[in-house]
């Protein structure tokens, strides 16, 4: 799981000057106010990123049960890992994507959700009338509705995972990863990574293939993880609960 | 829209040589297999459009330009830089910047987070690591840091921006009141404190548990939930009250400079690693108790040395409330209360009847007494009237004055002594500066002894490595001896001024402990600097006569005659001067003659023989010989003198005990200063007559070869001699210009503060022996225990403080002006 939330951490932070120029405008709507005052700017910067952590994990967790309910479906059908190889393959699909895109090839987009825009513009003016600190809160909350290919990508790598709180975890590693970028945007640092920024495209579809790959091949570790050797073993494990009577309670080990 | 999704700025080129289409809205590449011809904009993905079109749907099309312009900036200035520009504005800079005259700026700027002497080390470090600045001399009793840069080469901002980078933001001095600066201060340093200490606090309960379960047993899993619970504390209590420690060393490390912050924050960063690492491993022993309560202690220390400084401070403090804050403004008739700063020349003031005059001025209606004490400590109130100039600060004794103004605040005469007075306290003695070497030394062998205790107890017992080496990390925290010597001036230098003496710099009181050579300037420094009558011979009856005629007169003489014999009535009339010889009237109906031998001669038909006589007396001890006759007839004969002031023999016979040789320059006759000489126990060796300014100068020249030469005089005269001098010292009533020139200026008229003076800065430099003594004697015996593995870091965290406070208790303490 370490290594996933690593991964992922990685890949969002290298690929979130996407996340910088998308968002860009909502964290100047949510932080904007007063520049000289630097305490409520810290606060709005937690408020709208607090809001973001909230629906991200929220929608990690939703996308864990559902990657859960497929191993499930996986199992019945004889397929192990189903969850696993169907997330890393929709990835690595998406970055081959994102890359002949990047090239010249033409392949058209996925249409635009419909109604997405108006929730979020409904949204956003319920916001505006709000205080300072419940306006970047909400801001922050409606970004997770945004069609943006590259957080469903994790999302995708989320329900990867197969559990809910794994999926939740990596999408709290992918919000890490988009901080430094959407804070910096804040302050007007957009020029973060100056050069990259051309390549921007054929970066976050490299990234893309590369989690793809780590969430197929990283999860047979993290089934092992989750085992405690000492009840993966039966004989062990009934042993243990047979004897639990005349243990010590921890707090009374007495030398 | 669609000239603003692909303007050539946004265009970037691709590999392949074709300009790239940028996404409409996060200005990112848009993928050329997704742009769409027909379209008027263009997106790089869904996410981009959605914005795109609420942020167009709310009516916010404003942002885009918004981040055009943000975009076009270099990114370097807008973040850490922004906040500064205003300092080169144009405003600004009218306001608070000076320029020399060879084109280099100059400013004051107030300084947040100045919490210790070693600061000004870092602060004053400035002009090596950036380019164009000149000087940068911190005034740590106020945060205020003088900046001399050249502004061609770089601009305020970028030095502003530099000192936030070190930790001390900056702003215009006038422009944030300092008290309020101050008060947040405080309450960061008592969050921190509480912070620090509810840590501690907390992290020993945690720690008393764990020493009881070693002896009693504890659960494994409940020892590592307590270690690991008390290392998150302890990193808490290192990332956020800690913080101050690390800050202070990166800066160190960044401006080159050994800092006593570094072996602290080595101390505590090899205690928390440690710990961590056994807490980690789950076996060994942790540190947190120590690093926590060190971090405690260690801010508690440095509160209680921010009060003591200011304390201290207090003294020189008193010296800036010496003018009232607000003056009476008359406008149209209506008198108002105004601040001082909103006085501009022409406006007319009204003070009041003992009332301290706010301003400079000519009194345009009135006549009242003015005390000019503090200006000139002369102590005897003198009468103004319409015409007459007063100044700021005197006191208006009788009646109410109005007064126009000519200049208010710092322009003032005693505006421009408080200035004077303002530059003093940081300008530090060359021992100031050895202390500053001394602590790079100082640092550099902790280190040293450091890596060897660790190396030794690696060797003898490597559990006990990292507790003594913390233990002697923190132990020798060198703040006693970085602030043994700025105390000590500091704290001498607002006793002196509460004495009378106004010490422009330590390096004066550095230096008057070596006994050298005094040069004392004759008229107003050994003699009063006024004519008197030094005795009077013949017929008493006369004393009236020649007053009254005298009384018309404004002649030194004259002013002695009215100020020796009382005012009984008479009045002269017809009454004729000659000028350089005397005067003459009808004074109660006789003809009266007042002057020099030979005026009174020409028209005297008799003269008793002893007035030859007394001319001869009066003529060998350089006395003015006057004469007065009356009717023709030679009635009596007194002899005028600027007497030597009572002190001064006393004074001169102390310096030399002291082991200081005295010599008077002068620029009167030759006889006169020897007559002076000899009347003050000097011989005719010592004494220099007709001395014009330049051979005062030479004199100073040839002296200070020889060693330390300090040269005490009060005229415009002097002020060459005195800038030359090793200590300059201008005394009570001196011009503004000898007062620029010197060192030290003594409102007490005399010489006996001299000797207070010379006194005074003896003591001074012992108590900054001591204060070494003390705090290198500490740290010897402290560090042998560390390395012996005698006192562990918790204690050492205890002792640490005790030794600034002894030297800051020392400083305080000692008697170093006034109390004998």
């Amino acid at each position: 799981m370490i290594a996933l939330a690593g991964a992922v951490f990685f890949a969002s932070l290298m690929g979130s000057m996407h996340c910088a120029g998308m968002c860009g405008a909502f964290v100047a709507l949510a932080v904007g106010g007063d520049p000289a005052n630097n305490h409520q700017a810290t606060r709005l910067h937690v408020a709208y990123n607090g809001g973001r952590l909230i629906t991200y994990t929220l929608l990690g967790a939703v996308a864990g049960l559902l990657g859960a309910a497929l191993d499930l479906g996986g199992q019945l059908l004889g397929l192990q890992r189903a969850a696993a190889a169907l997330a890393g393959a929709m990835m690595i699909g998406f970055g081959a994507i994102a890359l002949l895109r990047a090239s010249g090839v033409r392949i058209a987009r996925a249409p635009l959700p419909p109604g997405v825009r108006a929730i979020v513009s409904r949204g956003n003016r319920f916001a505006a009338r709000r205080t300072p600190f419940v306006r970047a809160g909400v801001i922050g909350l409606l970004t997770t509705l945004l069609p943006c290919g590259w957080l469903y990508a994790f999302a995708i790598v989320a329900a990867g995972t197969a559990d809910p709180l794994f999926g939740a975890g990596a999408m709290i590693a992918f919000w890490a990863g988009t901080l430094p970028a959407l804070i910096a945007v804040g302050v007007g640092a957009q020029k973060l990574l100056g050069p990259l920024r051309s390549r921007a495209p054929q970066i976050a579809g490299i990234l893309l293939i590369a989690v793809g790959l780590f969430t197929v091949f990283s999860r047979a570790s993290i089934a092992s993880m989750r085992m405690d050797p000492a009840i993966a073993q039966p004989a062990a494990a009934i042993d243990r609960v047979e004897r639990i009577d005349q243990a010590t309670l921890p707090c009374c080990d007495v030398e | 829209m669609l000239s603003e999704a692909i303007q050539p700025t946004d265009a970037v080129r691709t590999r392949s040589g074709a300009a790239a289409v940028m996404c409409a809205h996060c200005s990112l590449p848009v993928p050329s297999g997704l742009v769409d011809a027909d379209a008027e904009q263009q997106f790089c993905c869904n996410g981009c459009r959605t914005v795109y079109e609420v942020i167009h749907a709310s009516g916010l099309d404003g942002y885009y330009k918004l981040r055009d312009r943000f975009a076009d900036k270099p990114q370097r200035a807008a973040s850490g830089r922004r906040r500064y520009e205003a300092l080169d504005s144009p405003a600004f800079r009218s306001l608070y910047i000076r320029e020399d005259a060879g084109g280099m700026c100059a400013v004051d700027l107030q300084l947040e987070g100045v919490h210790c002497p070693a600061c000004v080390w870092l602060i004053e470090k400035l002009p090596t690591i950036l380019d164009g600045v000149l000087e940068t001399r911190l005034e740590m009793r106020r945060g205020i840091v003088h900046v001399r840069w050249d502004d061609r080469v770089v601009r305020l901002s970028a030095i502003a921006s530099k000192l936030g980078s070190l930790g001390y933001p900056a702003h215009p001095a006038s422009g944030v009141r300092q008290r309020d600066i101050h008060r947040r201060e405080d309450r960061r340093m008592m969050v921190r404190i509480a912070v620090a200490g509810a840590i501690a606090g907390n992290v020993m309960a945690i720690a008393f548990a764990l020493y009881g379960g070693m002896l009693h047993g504890i659960a494994d899993e409940h020892a590592a939930l307590f270690r690991w619970v008390s290392l998150v504390l302890t990193f808490l209590c290192l990332a956020w009250p800690g913080r101050v420690f690390f800050r202070g060393a990166i800066a160190a490390l960044r401006t080159g400079s050994l800092h006593m912050d570094l072996p602290v924050a080595l101390g505590l960063g090899v205690g928390a690693i440690w710990g961590a690492a056994n807490t980690i491993r789950g076996v060994g022993d942790v540190y947190f108790e120590s690093v926590t309560a060190i971090v405690f202690l260690l801010l508690i220390g440095r509160w209680i040395q921010q009060r003591q400084r200011r304390r201290a401070a207090d003294a020189v403090e008193a010296l800036f409330a010496l003018t009232p804050a607000t003056a009476r403004v008359i406008e149209d008739g209506v008198a108002q209360e105004k601040p001082i700063e909103s006085i501009t020349p022409g406006c007319t003031i009204e003070a009041l009847a003992g009332e301290t005059i706010p301003i400079d001025g000519a009194v345009i209606q009135g006549e009242s007494t003015i005390n000019r004490a503090l200006l000139t400590g002369e102590s005897a109130p003198i009468s103004v009237g319409v015409g007459d100039r007063v100044e700021a600060g005197a006191i208006n004794v009788e009646a109410a004055l109005t007064i126009c103004a000519e200049a208010a605040g710092q322009d003032t005469r005693v505006g421009r002594l408080m200035a004077l007075m303002e530059r003093c306290a940081n300008e530090r003695a060359p021992i100031v500066r050895m202390a500053d070497r001394l602590a790079g030394f100082f640092v550099a062998a902790v280190l040293a002894l450091a890596a060897m205790t660790a190396a030794l107890w690696l060797f003898l017992d490597r559990g006990q490595a990292v507790n003594n080496v913390s233990a002697l990390l923190i132990v020798t925290c060198p703040c006693a001896l970085g602030i043994a010597t700025p105390l000590a001036v500091v704290v001498a230098i607002g006793r002196a001024a509460r004495r009378g003496i106004l010490i422009k710099g330590g390096d004066a009181l550095e230096s008057l402990h070596r006994p050298g050579v005094v040069i004392l300037d004759k008229t107003g420094t050994i003699t009063a600097g006024m004519q008197q009558i030094a005795w009077w011979r013949g017929e008493e009856s006369a004393k009236p006569l020649a007053r009254a005629l005298e009384s018309e007169s404004a002649h030194p003489i004259a002013r002695a005659f009215c100020l020796e014999f009382d005012d009984t009535g008479l009045r002269a009339t017809e009454v004729k001067h000659a000028v350089g010889s005397g005067v003459e009237g009808l004074v109660d109906g006789q003809c009266v003659r007042v002057g020099s031998p030979a005026f009174v001669r020409m028209i005297a038909t008799t003269e008793p023989s002893w007035v030859a006589e007394a001319i001869a007396e009066a003529a060998s001890s350089a006395q003015t010989p006057v004469l007065i006759a009356m009717e023709g007839r030679i009635v009596a004969v007194a002899a005028f003198g600027d007497p030597v002031r009572t002190d001064t023999a006393s004074a001169i016979d102390q310096l030399r005990r002291f082991g200081w040789s005295v010599l008077i320059a002068s620029g009167d006759h030759p006889q006169v200063v020897s007559a002076v000489a000899r009347e003050v126990g000097l011989d005719e060796h010592s004494c220099f007559g007709a001395m014009s300014p330049e051979d005062k100068l030479a004199l100073v020249g040839t002296h200070a070869a020889a060693g330390t030469v300090v040269m005490v005089g009060d005229g415009v005269n002097d002020a060459a001699a005195l800038a030359a001098a090793t200590v300059g010292v201008a005394v009570q009533g001196g011009a503004e210009a000898s007062l620029a020139a010197a060192d030290v200026y003594l409102s007490n008229p005399g010489l006996s503060p001299l000797v207070e003076l010379i006194e005074g800065s003896n003591r001074t430099v012992g108590v900054i022996r001591r204060n070494f003594t003390v705090s290198i004697l500490y740290n010897v015996i402290s560090a042998a225990m560390a390395i012996a593995g005698i006192i562990n870091p918790l204690i050492a965290a205890i002792l640490m403080p005790l030794s600034s406070f002894s030297v800051v208790t020392l400083s305080y303490r000692c008697r170093t002006f006034g109390e004998k």
